[in-house]
C-alpha cells in the first residue's frame, strides 16, 4: 500500500507487467491488449483500457468502467463517452469478488477476459 | 509532529507486547531500546503511530540500574527510519513506576541530546515514552530539534481492548457527577475517568448512530462528536428519536438536532458536544476524524464505510461498525427475517472486505454519484442492490450492540475486550460469531499505521457539497435584509458631485 509500485496507476501498471501485459498510458486512460478466451473474439487480441482517475484507489478498490473502441459490440449497460479516447466508449461493469486475487491486476484481466466473452465486433 | 495543539502516541497490541519483552527485564534493572514511527495528522491532533521496533545489538546499550545507549544506536535506527520516510522514538523503562510517568534530569538529558540528531536525518521530531513496569502504562513527549519538549495528552495501544493512559496535566481527571452514580458503580471512578475523556465520533447520526450519540453523552464522555452533511427530513421521522416535525420543516441538520439531544441527555460536568457538517468521504471530514480515539460506524453507503474501514488499519483508530438487513417480500407484504451484525474494525480483526460487508466494486460508483443517478440505476441490471427498509425498533437493537462493542473495548469487563464479528437472526433468536479472518491479501492489514502515507480514498463530495449550500442559501434568504445606510440629501449630493467634477477639472 505504501510503495508506487503496488498502488495507483503505477501499481496498476507494474501488476500487469507482471502477467506478461504492456500497458500504454495514453491521456487519461491506460490502454492494453487482452485477448478473449471464448466468444466471438476468441484468440484475437483487444485494445481495453481503464481510466487514470479510477486507479487512484488501485488495488484497494478497483475500477469501474471498461474502456473498449467503439467497434466492439457488447450489451449495452450505461455507456457514455466521459474521459474517454476519441473513438472509445467506456461501459459499466461491475467486477466481482474483489480481494480474493493475490494479484490484484490478474484479477483484473480475468474480469476483462469475462467481459470480451459477450462482445463482438 | 508539527501538530497544532494535541499530541498523541499510538500503538497496536504486538508493538506493546514486542516492547515490553524488551524493556520489563527480569532482574527489574531499566532498559532501553528505539523504535520507528509514521505521523498521523489530524485538525487539531497529531499522532505518533509506532511501527518497528529496533533492538540494540551487542555494545550499543548497557544497563547498569539506569540504561544507557550509543549515538551508533540512534544512527543506525534513524537512518532506517528515514529510509522508509519515518521518525524515530527512544523507549525505556521504569520498572517500579505506575502511572504517567515524569522525567528524571537523566531522562530528559538523555532524550534532549539526541533531538537535533533525530530531526536532521529522519526529517521529524523525536519521540520519547517510558513504560511504568507497575501497570504498563506508556507516557510519551515530543521533542522539537531546539530541544524543547512537547507533552502528548494520552497513549493508545490497540488490541481486544484500547489501553488509553492520560496525560492529567494536559487533561483532568474530570469529577465524577451526582448524576453519574449508578454508572460509575458498574466500574468505579478510575475507568469512568478514563472513558470519559475519550474523544468519541459517531459517524452518521441517524436511526443508529442518533442513539448511540446520546447514549455516549449520558454515559459522560465530555468529547462526543457527529459528522453528517443531511438534513432531517419527514420520512427520517420513524427512526431519528428526538428529531422533530418542526426539525424537518427547519431543514435542521441532523448534526445540530444531534447535538442539541446530546446536551439534554450529557452527564459531564462540561459536555463539550461537537457537529462536523461534512463527509467523512471529504478530505477535510477524514482530517477531522483523525482526532478523535474511538470512530462510530453509522453509515450504509459504500465509499465512507470504505474510508472508515481504511482509517481502523492505517492509523490505529477503533472504528466499530454495524448495521442491519431486513429482508421484506419483494411485493411489499411481508418481512422474512431480520439480521443485524456488529464488529470492531482493528488490526488483527478483519476488515469489511475480509468479512464480504463491503464490496470494493461498490466503492467506485458511490463515488461517482451513481448510486444517487437514477438513469444509471434503470440501466445498471442486476448488480445494484439498494435496501430502504429500516424500522425503529430493531435500529435499537444494532445501537445496543454497537455499545456493548465500546464498553468491551473500552472497559473491558474480566479483561475481555472486543468479542470479535457478532450476528443475530431475528428469527431464530440466535446470536453467533461469524467465523471471518483477515485474508491473506488484505490490503488493510498490509497497511498498518502507515498514517499519513495512507491510500487516499477521500474526494469532492458533491452531495455534501450541495447540501451545504442548500443550507447556506436558506440561512440567507431567512435572515432579515441589512438596514440601508441613510441616503445623503439631494441638495447634498448635488454639491458632491460638483465638487468632484471641479477636482477632475483641475487634476485630469
Amino acid at each position: 500500500m505504501t510503495g508506487v509500485s503496488t498502488a495507483g496507476v503505477a501499481g496498476f501498471i507494474f501488476g500487469m507487467s507482471q502477467c506478461g501485459v504492456v500497458c500504454e498510458q495514453t491521456g487519461t486512460v491506460v490502454t492494453f491488449a487482452v485477448e478473449a478466451c471464448t466468444g466471438p473474439l476468441a484468440g484475437q487480441p483487444v485494445q481495453t483500457g481503464v481510466g487514470v482517475e479510477e486507479l487512484a484507489m488501485w488495488p484497494a478498490v478497483p475500477p469501474h468502467w471498461v474502456h473498449l473502441p467503439a467497434t466492439i459490440t457488447l450489451t449495452p449497460t450505461n455507456p457514455n463517452y466521459d474521459g474517454t479516447l476519441p473513438g472509445w466508449v467506456r461501459h459499466s461493469r461491475q467486477i466481482v469478488a474483489w480481494g480474493d486475487a493475490t494479484e490484484p491486476a490478474q484479477a483484473w484481466l480475468g474480469h476483462i477476459r469475462g467481459v470480451l466473452t459477450q462482445a463482438s465486433q | 509532529m508539527t501538530s497544532p495543539t494535541r499530541l498523541s502516541v499510538a500503538m497496536t497490541d504486538q508493538t506493546d507486547l514486542a516492547l515490553r519483552a524488551h524493556l520489563l527485564r527480569d532482574d527489574e534493572q531499566e532498559d532501553i531500546c528505539l523504535a520507528t514511527y509514521k505521523p498521523s495528522t489530524g485538525k487539531t491532533r497529531t499522532t505518533g503511530l509506532l511501527r518497528t521496533v529496533v533492538l540494540p545489538h551487542d555494545g550499543e546499550r548497557e544497563v547498569h540500574g539506569n540504561a544507557s545507549f550509543t549515538g551508533d544506536y540512534v544512527l543506525r535506527a534513524a537512518t532506517q527510519a528515514a529510509a522508509n520516510g519515518e521518525g524515530i522514538a527512544i523507549l525505556h523503562s521504569h520498572p517500579h513506576g505506575g502511572g504517567w510517568q515524569r522525567m528524571s534530569t537523566f531522562d530528559t538529558d538523555a532524550e534532549q541530546s539526541y533531538a537535533y540528531l533525530a530531526h536532521a536525518i529522519t526529517g521529524l521530531p523525536l519521540l520519547g515514552l517510558t513504560l511504568a513496569g507497575d501497570d504498563l502504562t506508556w507516557s510519551a513527549r515530543a521533542w522539537n530539534p531546539d530541544g524543547t519538549v512537547l507533552w502528548c495528552e494520552n497513549t493508545r495501544v490497540l488490541g481486544r481492548n484500547l489501553r488509553v493512559a492520560w496525560n492529567d496535566d494536559l487533561r483532568p481527571r474530570p469529577a465524577v457527577q451526582d448524576t453519574q452514580s449508578r454508572t460509575v458503580s458498574a466500574w468505579g471512578d478510575d475507568t469512568q475517568a478514563d472513558l470519559a475523556r475519550l474523544r468519541v465520533l459517531v459517524v452518521g447520526p441517524g436511526s443508529v448512530g442518533l442513539d448511540i450519540a446520546q447514549r455516549l453523552a449520558a454515559t459522560g464522555i465530555e468529547h462526543v462528536a457527529v459528522m453528517d452533511f443531511d438534513d432531517v427530513e419527514i420520512p427520517n421521522l420513524d427512526r431519528l428519536i428526538g428529531a422533530t416535525r418542526d426539525d424537518a420543516e427547519q431543514h435542521r441538520s441532523k448534526t445540530e438536532v444531534a447535538v442539541r439531544l446530546m446536551r439534554q441527555a450529557a452527564t459531564a460536568q462540561h459536555p463539550d458536544m461537537t457537529e462536523h457538517d461534512l463527509s467523512i468521504c471529504e478530505l477535510a471530514g477524514q482530517q477531522a476524524a483523525l482526532d478523535y480515539d474511538v470512530i462510530f460506524s453509522c453509515v450504509d453507503r459504500p465509499w465512507p464505510r470504505a474510508v472508515l474501514n481504511a482509517l481502523a488499519y492505517t492509523d490505529l483508530i477503533p472504528v466499530i461498525d454495524g448495521g442491519i438487513g431486513i429482508d421484506a417480500f419483494n411485493d411489499g407484504t411481508g418481512m422474512r427475517n431480520a439480521t443485524w451484525r456488529t464488529h470492531v474494525l482493528r488490526p488483527g480483526r478483519p476488515c469489511m472486505l475480509c468479512t464480504s460487508q463491503l464490496d470494493p466494486a461498490d466503492i467506485m460508483i458511490d463515488k461517482d454519484g451513481l448510486l444517487d443517478d437514477p438513469t444509471y440505476i434503470a440501466g445498471a441490471g442486476t448488480h445494484l442492490h439498494t435496501q430502504r427498509q429500516n424500522v425503529a425498533a430493531l435500529a435499537a437493537s444494532v445501537s445496543a450492540s454497537q455499545l456493548s462493542q465500546f464498553i468491551s473495548l473500552t472497559v473491558a469487563p474480566s479483561d475481555e475486550g472486543e468479542t470479535g464479528p457478532v450476528r443475530f437472526s431475528l428469527t431464530t433468536g440466535e446470536l453467533d460469531h461469524p467465523p471471518y479472518t483477515s485474508k491473506a491479501q488484505c490490503p488493510w492489514e498490509a497497511a498498518v499505521a502507515v498514517g499519513d502515507e495512507r491510500l487516499n480514498l477521500t474526494g469532492p463530495h458533491p452531495a455534501a457539497e450541495q447540501a451545504r449550500a442548500a443550507r447556506a442559501a436558506r440561512a440567507a434568504a431567512a435572515a432579515p435584509e441589512p438596514t440601508a445606510p441613510a441616503s445623503p440629501a439631494p441638495g447634498l449630493l448635488r454639491r458632491a458631485v460638483r465638487l468632484a467634477a471641479r477636482l477632475l477639472r483641475r487634476h485630469p
